[in-house]
């Protein structure tokens, strides 16, 4: 337990001491950011205030401190703090990929268990052929192809979501914008589950307890829903975990694709402007939410796993 | 007199043949990239069964039987393109970064320009054959770089534990806890954007996987016994290291490096889709596809032609990675 | 919660047996051809009997008790032959009504009680699954019936166990759990598929002085498949001796062990070692193996293997035929016991027949 803690820790330290790094040779820096072109005055006390003139690891180490109490500075607009560009922005990601998920779910539970009960049949062939083709559909491909048929041929969506009015204000026209971005990056999604559980699902219908169900005279879709899918959602859940790095890339790609303002959007322009702090704090962000989530669900496997939650007794 | 029979093998034919459902054998979870950072990358990461590696005495089989009609074609059209993006100097095409008149007047397909024009004045089908280059250069190099690093310390950690694969694991673990995209975003400014610094770029993203792939497969043969054998007569470590060791993980390598030869192009794509890439007017799939989506209801054929090019070529190297890795997974009946 | 039961009654038919089984056969179409797992076995059962299904591994007694249930892959399979069940035609009825048998008129418990339970349901949801499906009872009915049912079964403190898991519990402890499923509905017919097979001796026996019991307290009949003759003594009203797929013996537990005629079954009964015999005394043991279902011999299946094999044995397959006591069929041409037999076994012993040697 303590080793996992001091696992996080150190990983989370170079985590950000790799970020700091890799920021620091980028063109101009946070100085000369914040002060534009107002002159050398600003310079020289900005770059007193920021360290710049120290070597690296006690800029680092400001930095970092900085970081802890708060101050996350500006981005490359001076009016916008960071703190507020991260708290309109995240809960667009937020929205994105739980939304997503709940598609990718909904969907490619029943295709599994429809493929589990007749295997190698024509639908079991043609959702394993889909799913293979759309593994190999990047997102930035599948987005714009997406936006081309659903804006432009048909006029089933907004095409830009720059105007993104909120979920909990205004749900139709938020899920009118949201749906093809979620759409996007749910479809890999669909395919990864697809698989996994239809693999997980064919071998535990296998198993004996699913015949003494079918002796106990319950019907078969009783019997895959209460019996079948169970063992098969932990599958899921770990995949899930899996999944999640590729969520990031995929929303990342996918708010640029489809103009939504979240962090990946802002990650996109801070790059193109060569904002460091702003880049710096996203990527961070983001890592550490990739972690975190990581850690939370082998944590919840534990959990919800009868077998490995409770010690054997009788 | 018919020839007896095993009873255990009867028994065992009976509980087969009571199996309720027709099943086919289940497949194991494909581990087909999409993504950088993507299915497979995570599946990598998360140290897949890598136990069936092949044995040594693969090479004595046939084995490119049993691949399929559909592998071979996959096959030529991969070599099609790698053709087709070394020699796109010697083909009559248009240069790619020279800016044609008639494209004003007229941007849609032509029998001057097959696939249009785009916005700037650019050939589009040029830059679609030219655009392969960057694609395939960055894909195949990144990953034959990562081989080689990733590999060589994932060779050295698998075999000698200890310290040194304790320190790995940490340092792969951090360069693993970026979401493979915002690591690539993060460090393109560190390193530059020609094409090399791309390579390098993809590089680095892509190293932990392999090395993670490598480790295990060289942790998983060490303890055969013909390792063990070599050790007790006394052999070199670098001479086990580099003769037994690389032989037997160099097919799990490869399978995988191709998946990732994969993931590295669609990584490239997506770098270069938001405008991270080689610097303009250089052609790349994935900023011909970011134009085109901009542009959209005026220019088609900039985004339809590079994204079904790289979406039919990710398509045939997995198909092609998957066909070799259900080939390498068969169990040999002598181990 | 709808209370809408899925269950098939059956009338009470006094004068018939309960379970009639008429020529049942079931082959399996493989690739490597048409297996005869089941070939002819015909039987009755009365209400509230024990029947013994006794054969090595590979006689087709596992797919015997499937094809009785009905319990059987969907395709490639050939089913001929009539099972009765009280008023129901088993073998023609249609999946709908064998749903409404399953688990409430006729149970199943299969060999290994550890993998028969889902391992992430609690155990008490598996019993009253059954009880809310077929019988319509009501979640706290259904709860109170489990209870009572684990109790009858010997799981102490049935009230806080009923919420554990399956791996929470032993092999034995389980498989009384899998028995109190089955009961659960109060079945007319129990099928116990070698239910002691991957348990210890001690919990062995209790497994099987608990069927017995709850046969008598509940007057269900009980059909016991296994391979083991120990079983099958003191337990069982009447022993099927099965090899190769067909009936080669039958008759009540005593008259089996007394008198038996079949050369096979003699030589089941020797190989099993006794408790008085000396230390060191070598297991007698039936030389070869089973013939392969999907290639059967002409003539007697088990001809290859017999120390009382002539020639006949070969040419044509014995029929099954009534012997001197009540229900006590066989089928050899030289019966143990008859002097044409003793014959074979003292010519066999000269030409050195392997079965044949080292006959007492």
């Amino acid at each position: 337990m303590v080793r996992r803690v001091v696992e996080v820790l150190i990983t989370l330290f170079l985590l950000t001491l790799l970020t700091y790094f890799f920021s620091s040779k980028m063109p101009g820096n946070e100085a000369a950011l914040t002060c534009g072109f107002s002159g050398t005055k600003c310079l020289a006390y900005e770059t007193k205030v920021l360290y710049l003139d120290h070597p690296f690891f006690a800029r680092y180490f400001h930095w970092l401190s900085n970081l802890f109490s708060g101050t996350l500075g500006y981005s490359a607009d001076p009016t916008q703090p960071i703190t507020t560009l991260l708290a309109r922005s995240y809960p667009v990601t937020l929205e994105l990929v739980i939304l997503s998920q709940i598609m990718a779910v909904v969907v490619s539970l029943p295709l599994a268990m429809w493929s589990s009960l007749r295997p190698n049949r024509i639908f079991d062939r043609l959702s394993t052929t889909a799913s293979f083709a759309a593994l190999s559909l990047p997102v930035f491909i599948l987005g714009p192809l997406l936006r081309y048929v659903f804006t432009v041929k048909v006029s089933a969506f907004p095409g830009a979501g720059a105007n993104l009015p909120s979920f909990w204000s205004h749900p139709i026209s938020n899920l009118d914008v949201m749906f093809l971005p979620a759409i996007t990056i749910a479809i890999p999604s669909i395919a990864v589950y697809q698989r996994l559980l239809r693999a997980d699902m064919i071998a535990t219908l296998e198993e004996d307890f699913i015949v003494m169900a079918r002796a106990k005279g319950l019907t078969t879709w009783r019997i895959l829903l209460r019996h079948a899918l169970r063992p098969s959602t932990f599958t899921l859940l770990t995949v899930g975990g899996i999944q999640v790095g590729s969520l990031i890339v995929g929303a990342v790609i996918a708010e640029n694709v489809f103009f939504l303002p979240g962090l990946g959007y802002q990650l996109n322009i801070a790059v193109a402007k060569a904002d460091l702090p702003t880049i710096q704090i996203i990527t961070i962000i983001v890592a550490v939410a990739f972690i975190v989530i990581n850690r939370l669900i082998d944590a919840l496997y534990a959990v919800i796993d009868p077998r490995v939650r409770r010690a054997r007794t009788v | 007199m018919p020839e007896p029979f095993d009873s255990d093998v009867a028994e065992r034919t009976e509980q087969d043949l009571l199996g309720l459902t027709d099943l086919g054998r289940a497949d194991a979870p494909e581990l087909v990239g999409a993504q950088l950072g993507g299915t497979v990358a995570a599946e990598l990461a998360a140290d897949p069964t890598l136990r069936q590696a092949v044995s040594p005495a693969l090479s004595g089989r046939k084995w490119y039987r049993g691949l399929g009609w559909g592998f071979w074609v996959a096959v030529g059209y991969v070599v099609a393109w790698i053709l087709l993006a070394i020699f796109a100097n010697l083909l009559p095409l248009d240069s790619p970064t020279q800016l044609y008149p008639d494209c004003f007047a007229n941007a849609a397909p032509s029998s001057a320009h097959l696939l249009g024009c785009d916005p700037s004045g650019f050939d589009v089908f040029s830059r679609l054959i030219f655009g392969a280059r960057v694609s395939l250069i960055v894909g195949f190099a990144s990953i034959a770089l990562s081989q080689i690093v990733g590999g060589t310390l994932g060779i050295v950690a698998g075999y000698f534990r200890g310290w040194f694969d304790d320190l790995m694991a940490v340092v792969s673990n951090v360069f693993l806890s970026f979401p493979s995209l915002v690591l690539g975003l993060l460090i393109v400014s560190y390193v530059g954007r020609s094409l090399f610094d791309i390579v390098m770029i993809i590089a680095i993203v892509a190293w932990p996987l392999l090395y993670r792939v490598v480790r295990s497969a060289t942790i998983e043969y060490s303890q055969r016994e013909y390792v063990l054998a070599a050790q007790a007569l006394g052999c070199k470590r670098s001479r086990i290291l580099w003769r037994i060791l690389l032989p037997d993980v160099v097919p799990a390598a490869i399978t995988y490096g191709l998946v990732g030869v994969a993931l590295a192009i669609v990584g490239e794509g997506a770098l270069s889709f938001l405008g991270q890439s080689v610097r303009a007017p250089t052609p790349t799939w994935g900023n011909m596809i970011a134009l085109g989506s901009d542009t959209m209801p005026t220019y088609t054929s900039l985004l339809f032609a590079p994204a079904i090019a790289m979406f039919t070529f990710i398509l045939a190297i997995n198909f092609i990675g998957d066909r070799l890795r259900s080939l390498l997974d068969v169990r040999e009946a002598v181990l | 919660m709808s209370r809408k039961r899925h269950i098939r009654e059956i009338d009470d038919l006094d004068d018939r047996p309960l379970l009639e089984v008429e020529g049942l056969k079931t082959y399996f179409k493989t690739a490597h051809g048409i297996v005869k797992s089941v070939d002819g076995v015909s039987f009755d059962l009365e209400r509230g009997r024990t029947l013994a299904i006794v054969g090595e591994s590979g006689s087709g007694k596992t797919v015997l008790s499937r094809s009785i249930m009905g319990l059987l892959p969907p395709s490639n399979v050939i089913r001929e032959g009539r099972v009765r069940f009280g008023d129901v035609e088993l073998s023609s009825a249609p999946p709908s009504e064998l749903r409404g048998l399953w688990g409430a008129q006729i149970s199943m418990v299969f060999q290994d009680p550890m993998t028969s339970l889902n391992p992430v349901v609690r155990i008490g949801r598996q019993i009253t699954e059954s009880l809310r499906y077929h019988l319509g009872m009501s979640r706290q009915d259904a709860n109170e019936t489990a209870v009572t049912l684990l109790r009858s079964v010997g799981i102490p403190e049935p009230e806080s166990r009923m919420r554990w898991y399956p791996h929470q519990f032993s092999g034995g402890m389980c498989q009384r759990i899998v028995i109190a499923c089955a009961i659960a509905c109060g079945p007319k017919l129990l099928l116990a598929d070698e239910p002691t097979t991957g348990l210890d001796v001690t919990v062995s026996s209790q497994i099987l002085d608990l069927l017995n019991r709850l046969q008598q307290e509940r007057f269900m009949s009980v059909i016991i498949v296994t391979h083991d003759l120990g079983v099958v003594t003191g337990r069982s009203d009447e022993v099927i001796v099965m090899y190769a797929g067909q009936v080669v013996e039958r008759a009540p537990t005593t008259t089996l062990f007394r008198d038996m005629r079949m050369p096979y079954t003699e030589a089941l009964l020797k190989s099993a070692p006794r408790l008085s015999n000396e230390s060191h005394t070598r297991l007698h043991t039936i030389p070869g193996s089973p013939p392969n279902p999907a290639d059967l011999p002409p003539g007697c299946r088990f001809a290859p293997r017999c120390p009382y094999v002539q020639p006949k044995c070969r040419e044509a397959e014995p029929p099954l035929v009534l012997a001197d006591s009540p229900r006590h069929w066989y089928a050899c041409w030289y019966p143990v016991g008859s002097p044409e037999s003793a014959r074979a076994l003292q010519e066999n012993q000269a030409a050195g027949v392997p079965a044949a040697v080292g006959v007492v």
